[in-house]
């Protein structure tokens, strides 16, 4: 297929446009070089990142420290599950999104309807799902 | 060719008679008899007899008896005389019968009192025919012939019944198959000891009801196994179902059922028979396999992500286009070179030397790079991200610094710090210590501070702190770049 003429079927319009530079967004994950490249996308959008945490210790002292508006939530850090992480996010009202290289069936059970980026993702996924999920 | 048939064998006609025309049964008969005229009589009144063929071997002493009858004939039947010389009928009578009890005995004698007709009767004899009236003798011989005939047919038909029953049996327990019937009328179930083993049970006189077998059958798989046995009854269609069975014990096992409904005459239903077969380590396998699958799954986004992370960061960093496949190659082989490895230790983490003398293979030559420190084993995840540490310093070593001078040195060693050593912070895990690691480069150009920071030094000072919880000092000293990582053991880093 040449260059350029590739069909993008999008099931939802982009929303780059809309500003997100006031947000702060926590990251929790494990990998660092996948980190590293969240930290990038989100630093050319202007946002502030604080993490990345990659254990569920980690992520819960953050939690615990506040300080941010939305997280990027890897379902899986070091072989444990995000389970208590997503939990205390809900209870803390605080909005979040699943990065996760399983399909659907790996999100926590009571957390089945959150928004889910799959992984590898492109920069305007994460900004997109941002702009749609920030707390209004 | 193997040939699965005797061609001198003759053919029979479905009645089980030899067919065709000249075709005779053959009778061997052993004739104990010392007097030539009565044996010649004898053989008269035999070869009077339609449809046999007589082969007949006379002998007249004990000797030459016992001979014929121990080589096993073969003999289709024994007359004897009465009264010999050396030898009396009713010694060679208890002979034929332990050596050949399926062969007719018939006594051919001139003299033979009622008492010794009786006796030789209780003792086993077919029949007597006295020489007076040899005229008996063509009546006495078919008749025995036939009779013979009809039991040791009967007697073959029963041995081979029974060794195919064992053929069947030992073929069962060979291939650890349990079998089973059910009776439909009154729900009655009998089962091999095999079939009770499959379900924990050590006697299968303890299972002998439907409902019973059910109380076995995991809970959640019981409506499923009626609706199937009920499926096979109603339908006719061969049952082949998999279950979950708790054991008196506990545990869960799975078992595999194969059957078939059977019916009456008038096509009802009475009964299911087949045969269960222990699948429980099948299963445990399609499980693993199933996790293996997911694992796999997990594993190459993760690593696409990783290749696409290395990718951008790369390509942000490099000076040109032109730079970028070299440096983006040279990142990828050290993934892949990572994970070689970790697939030959069966992904079960690396030690810290193996994963320095990955890095530093390709440089380690006229003594330039030594390596040293104690045994420290990594998980995984870390020994990738120290692998792909260690690659960026090498990298960064061989263009720019100690490894692109002819007189440059590296030095990588390492040591295990104890909790109240000076660079040890008091670990989130307790004061376990910590691993304190060293690279210096010596003898190379002047070294110049980078005026930005480069995928290298990113993925060291940021990536590699973050994610070993450590911390991270990398100087671009001008004698050389020295790094120092103080990582907090725990049990992804730990002492061996």
């Amino acid at each position: 297929m040449p260059a350029g003429d590739s069909p993008v079927v999008a099931s939802e319009p982009a929303v780059t446009d809309a500003n997100i530079s006031d947000l702060t967004v926590l990251i929790v994950e494990d990998e660092p070089l996948i980190a590293m490249s969240l930290e990038d996308a989100l630093l050319d959008q202007g946002v502030t990142c604080l993490g990345p945490a990659g254990s569920v210790a980690a992520a819960l002292g953050m939690i615990e420290a506040g300080g941010f508006d939305i997280a990027l939530l890897d379902v899986n850090l070091r072989g444990e599950r995000v389970d208590a992480v997503a939990d205390r996010l809900a209870a803390a009202g605080i909005p979040f999104i699943f990065t996760t290289g399983h399909g659907a069936e790996g999100l926590p059970d009571a957390h089945r309807t959150r928004p889910v980026i799959g992984k590898p993702f492109r920069d305007v996924d994460i900004t997109d799902a941002l702009v749609r999920h920030r707390p209004r | 060719m193997t040939r699965l048939l005797d061609p001198s064998a003759g053919t029979l006609a479905s009645d089980g008679t030899p067919a065709g025309r000249g075709l005779l049964i053959p009778c061997r008969v052993l004739l104990l008899e010392d007097n030539g005229m009565d044996a010649d009589l004898v053989r008269e009144h035999l070869l009077m007899i339609d449809d046999h063929d007589f082969d007949i071997q006379r002998v007249d002493t004990r000797q030459s008896f016992i001979d014929a009858v121990a080589n096993g004939g073969p003999y289709d039947l024994i007359l004897s005389d009465f009264d010999l010389p050396d030898f009396d009928g009713m010694s060679a009578l208890a002979i034929a019968r332990e050596r050949l009890p399926r062969v007719p005995f018939i006594f051919v004698s001139g003299m033979l009192g009622e008492e010794n007709a009786i006796e030789a009767l209780k003792k086993g004899a077919t029949d007597y025919v006295v020489k007076l009236r040899m005229e008996r003798l063509q009546v006495v011989v078919r008749r025995a012939l036939v009779e013979a005939r009809d039991r040791n047919e009967l007697a073959d038909k029963r041995q081979a019944l029974a060794e195919s029953e064992a053929r069947l049996r030992f073929a069962l327990e060979a291939g650890r198959l349990g079998s089973w019937e059910l009776t439909l009328a009154d729900n009655r179930l009998r089962v091999s000891s095999i079939c009770a083993a499959n379900l924990g049970l050590s006697d299968p006189d303890k299972l002998t009801s439907y409902d019973q077998l059910l109380a076995h059958v995991h809970p959640e798989d019981r409506d499923y196994q009626q609706a199937m046995v009920q499926q096979a009854v109603n339908s006719g269609s061969p049952l082949d179902m998999e279950y979950r069975t708790i054991w008196p014990d506990g545990s869960v096992h799975w078992v595999q059922v194969r059957g078939r409904a059977v019916y009456d005459r008038d096509g009802t239903p009475t009964g299911l028979a087949g045969v269960s077969l222990n699948i429980t380590d099948r299963k445990k396998a399609e499980e693993r396999q199933l996790l293996l699958l997911e694992e796999l799954n997990h594993r190459v986004k993760n690593t696409l992500a990783m290749v696409q992370s290395i990718a951008k960061q790369t390509l942000r960093a490099a000076p040109s286009v032109e730079a970028f496949p070299d440096a983006f190659q040279s990142r990828l082989r050290a993934l892949a070179q990572a994970h070689d490895l970790l697939t030959r230790r069966q992904w079960q983490g690396a030690s810290l030397s193996e994963i320095a003398a990955l890095t530093l293979e390709p440089h380690v030559h006229a003594g330039r790079v030594t390596v040293g420190g104690p045994p420290v084993n990594l998980t995984t995840g870390v020994a990738v991200s120290l692998h792909l540490a260690f690659h960026e310093l090498a990298t960064n070593a061989a263009k720019y610094g100690a490894l692109s001078a002819e007189n440059g040195r590296v030095e990588l060693d390492w040591e295990i710090a104890k909790p109240d050593q000076p660079p040890v912070r008091a670990g989130k895990d307790g004061h376990a210590g910590a691993l304190v690691l060293r690279w210096r480069e010596s003898g190379g150009p002047p070294v110049v501070t980078p005026t930005r920071r480069g995928f290298g030094s990113r993925l060291i000072e940021r990536g590699l702190a973050h994610e070993l919880e450590g911390d991270v000092a990398l100087a671009f000293d001008p004698a050389g770049v020295r790094c120092r990582l103080v990582i907090p053991l725990s049990s992804r880093v730990s002492p061996q």
